[in-house]
């Protein structure tokens, strides 16, 4: 019989090569923290950019010399879906930083290790450890955290007669509108649909998100904190929408958004834009009802239960957590240390606009680490939105919140 | 073997050395297209019927890691989203996307081909090839510009506008003007095609038709209603069907010009299926969403055929 024709090689050719292709194979990467190592490390946003090439990554495989770190850079729009769906592709990278409201998601993927009972949770804010917890367990650590405080001008605010911070809520909107009147384009800058700067309102005011696994937002505290902030936007004291890409600091050093609550990173950006120190400052949250808290955020260091080298992925985040890399880190990349030990570092101490943040941090609260964050989010943004743009009274908003949120969890 | 055999019956006349020709051939065949269909299965076969399975399912974030915990719940899916505000809202945006979309896709389009057959005569294929690079161009650049364009604060659009005095409106922060540019857009980057298929339907006409019109004595409105649109009629037809099964499932658009805001009125169905399914993944509910929109694909494609079989 005559061998296989020319096409039919061919076609056999193509076939392995598909086969192949689709089946791959794995890079052996087990061996002892002793041996060579290579971690996979997962990092996102500005500091997944710089990690890489950074002098506080240098300096621990140049003490470390066996390990090989592999960066990959994520932005954060993208990182938390994709790190989910590693999960679920067990293709989880060895070491991951994370949103400080993706723990409750993790541990109910049962992705991650707990934290070695040799590090001492102590060493670390209380706000920021609690971000890297879930049930009471600690699963990882804080990386850096961060803060909401307002930014004001200084300059417009004493031209508009205003000597000095806002104590209250009600001196933060008749500042904003003595700003306005005295010339500027708006009085604040806020979002229609952020729950990062309306639910620190609801924590001032007394109330919280959930309590003991069920939601409570049509308590009198969330409508007065929806009521609140909704009236910035009725009064036109802020922009109704902001398109994608819109530049705050911009409007900040021209004076049209002469306020805004942002954390720390925004300190560097404002000094890059031009605009003198003298002009502008940073304040504590305004005090609600109760108190005058804001959000905490900021990142944590997470290791995957299916990493192979989880000794060396702990040894590499204790590390990045300790004493002098957060110092050296503070450095690089202005991210405030999440150990009070570092902050008493002359870098840190020295800056008066830190001293608002180091204040702010003690009253900062983050949102429970229930697994259906993300969603639950949604639905605080979704029902924000229609108040501040008045299709819906707080009190429905409030209800609407409530009704859907307590759909998402259950019970 | 036999079985076989007797299913595909060789010629009366064949002899063994064909049979065996004929099972390489075929052997042949199968591996030139073994490439197509591993790809076809894997990822489009098998995906298509584990998402049936799946809407009939709760799965969702925690099931990821371990599938096959996930419970079945009957139709319970398909029943919560007939009460979901969120899905009703987008199953409307969905049909003003598509209506709007579609009738004005198919009126610029048609305009344009009618435009490049008989009126403009320099420059034609200048015209021909600036009208089909939207359809060719990426959206995500695309995007950038419009945003740009439709900036309420320094906006071209907005910038016009004021050389008349008129204050340009807040474009894209404003729902119904966001829903309007979204229709815009959709239609601008896709009647290249549509121009395209009327272009070929307008030279399938024959001229005697229009010779026989103009001694007649009808002027070009007549020619244009009495002979091109009757004409066009299968061409239009054709058009429908696929211009509306695009629409239904408009996605790119509305995801990188607006994210589906303000107040999620220009968040289709498409959106909010990858919303539910791969940010909340609640991926029971969202295969139930997407078999919805299947079978209203279906059932739409299903009457405009009907449509096009009797008229032609």
């Amino acid at each position: 019989m005559k061998p296989f024709g020319h096409a039919f090689r061919v076609a056999a050719f193509l076939a392995l090569a598909m086969v192949s292709a689709a089946c791959g194979n794995n890079p052996n990467t087990g061996a002892s923290v002793n041996g060579p190592v290579t971690l996979q490390v997962w990092a996102n946003g500005d500091e997944g950019d710089k990690l890489a090439a950074s002098q506080t990554l240098a300096s621990f495989t140049k003490a470390n010399p066996n390990f090989t770190i592999k960066v990959t850079p994520w932005p954060w729009s993208t990182a938390h879906d994709k790190l989910i769906t590693s999960i679920a592709g067990r293709a989880t990278p060895d070491v991951a930083m994370i949103g400080t409201t993706w723990m409750g998601e993790l541990t109910k993927l049962n992705a991650v290790t707990t934290l070695p009972s040799s590090v001492n949770k102590n060493d670390f804010f209380a706000g920021g450890m609690d971000t890297a917890s879930a049930n009471g367990t600690a699963y990882g650590l804080p990386w850096y955290v961060e803060t909401r405080v307002l930014y004001y001008r200084k300059d417009l605010a004493d031209k508009a007669g205003v000597t000095s911070a806002p104590a209250t809520w009600d001196d933060l909107t008749s500042m904003a509108q003595k700003l306005k009147s005295g010339g500027s384009k708006y009085g604040i800058n806020l979002q229609t649909n952020d729950w990062q700067e309306f639910v620190p309102l609801i924590w001032s005011a007394g109330g919280d998100l959930m309590k003991n696994g069920k939601a409570t937002l049509d308590s009198p505290e969330v409508v007065k904190a929806l009521t609140f902030y909704s009236d910035f936007f009725k009064k036109g004291l802020t922009r109704s929408s902001q398109p994608q890409g819109f530049d705050l600091i911009q409007a900040f050093v021209t004076g049209d958004d002469p306020m805004f609550i942002s954390g720390p990173w925004m300190a560097g950006l404002i000094s890059k834009a031009g605009l003198d120190q003298s002009k502008w400052a940073v304040a504590h949250m305004p005090k609600g009802d109760k108190s005058a808290t804001s959000f905490v955020g900021g990142s944590d260091w997470v290791v995957f239960k299916n990493g192979k080298n989880q000794d060396a992925s702990w040894k590499f985040v204790q590390f990045m957590t300790s004493k002098d890399a957060q110092i050296s880190w503070y450095k690089e990349l202005k991210d405030l240390p999440s150990r009070a030990d570092a902050w008493s570092d002359s870098s840190l101490s020295g800056d008066p606009n830190l001293k608002v943040f180091g204040d702010q941090l003690k009253d900062a609260h983050s949102p429970p680490n229930i697994p259906q964050w993300e969603e639950v989010a949604k639905a605080i943004d979704d029902w924000q939105e229609k108040a501040c743009l008045n299709k819906a009274t707080p009190q429905d908003a409030a209800k609407g919140m409530q009704q859907q949120v307590t759909q998402i969890i259950g019970g | 073997m036999s079985a076989q055999q007797t299913l595909v019956a060789p010629a009366p006349r064949a002899r063994p050395a064909a049979r065996r020709g004929w099972l390489r051939e075929a052997l042949t065949g199968w591996l030139f297209s073994a490439p197509f269909l591993l790809i076809f299965i894997v990822f489009l076969a098998l995906p298509i019927l584990a998402s049936a399975i799946l809407s009939f399912t709760d799965f969702s974030l925690g099931n990821l890691v371990d599938p096959f915990s996930a419970r079945f719940i009957g139709l319970s899916n398909y029943a919560k989203l007939l009460h979901d505000p969120n899905f009703l809202q987008a199953a409307l945006t969905t049909t003003i996307f598509v209506v709007f979309g579609t009738v004005l896709n198919l009126a610029v389009g048609l305009a344009a081909a009618v435009a490049l057959n008989r009126g403009i005569s320099r420059f034609r294929a200048v015209f021909r090839v600036g009208y089909y690079l939207p359809v060719v161009s990426s959206i995500v650049a695309v995007a950038v510009i419009w945003r740009f364009l439709f900036n309420a604060d320094f906006g071209v659009v907005n910038g016009v506008l004021q050389i008349f005095g008129i204050k340009g409106p807040d474009w894209l922060g404003n729902p119904t003007l966001a829903v309007a540019i979204i229709v815009a857009l959709m239609v601008w980057r896709n009647f290249g095609n549509a121009m395209i298929i009327f272009l070929a339907g307008l030279q399938g006409i024959p001229n005697d038709l229009y010779e026989a019109a103009r001694i007649d004595g009808a002027n070009r409105w007549q020619e244009f209603r009495s002979i091109t649109l009757p004409m066009l009629k299968p061409t239009t037809l054709l058009l429908t069907v696929v211009t509306t099964i695009g629409f239904l499932q408009v996605f790119e658009e509305p995801f990188v010009m607006t994210q589906g805001g303000p107040l999620n009125k220009t968040r289709p169905i498409s959106m909010y299926v990858y919303q539910q399914g791969f940010n909340f993944f609640h991926q029971g509910y969202a295969s139930a969403m997407a078999y919805t929109l299947f079978v209203v694909i279906a059932a739409v494609t299903l009457i405009q055929f009907r449509l096009l079989r009797s008229e032609t």
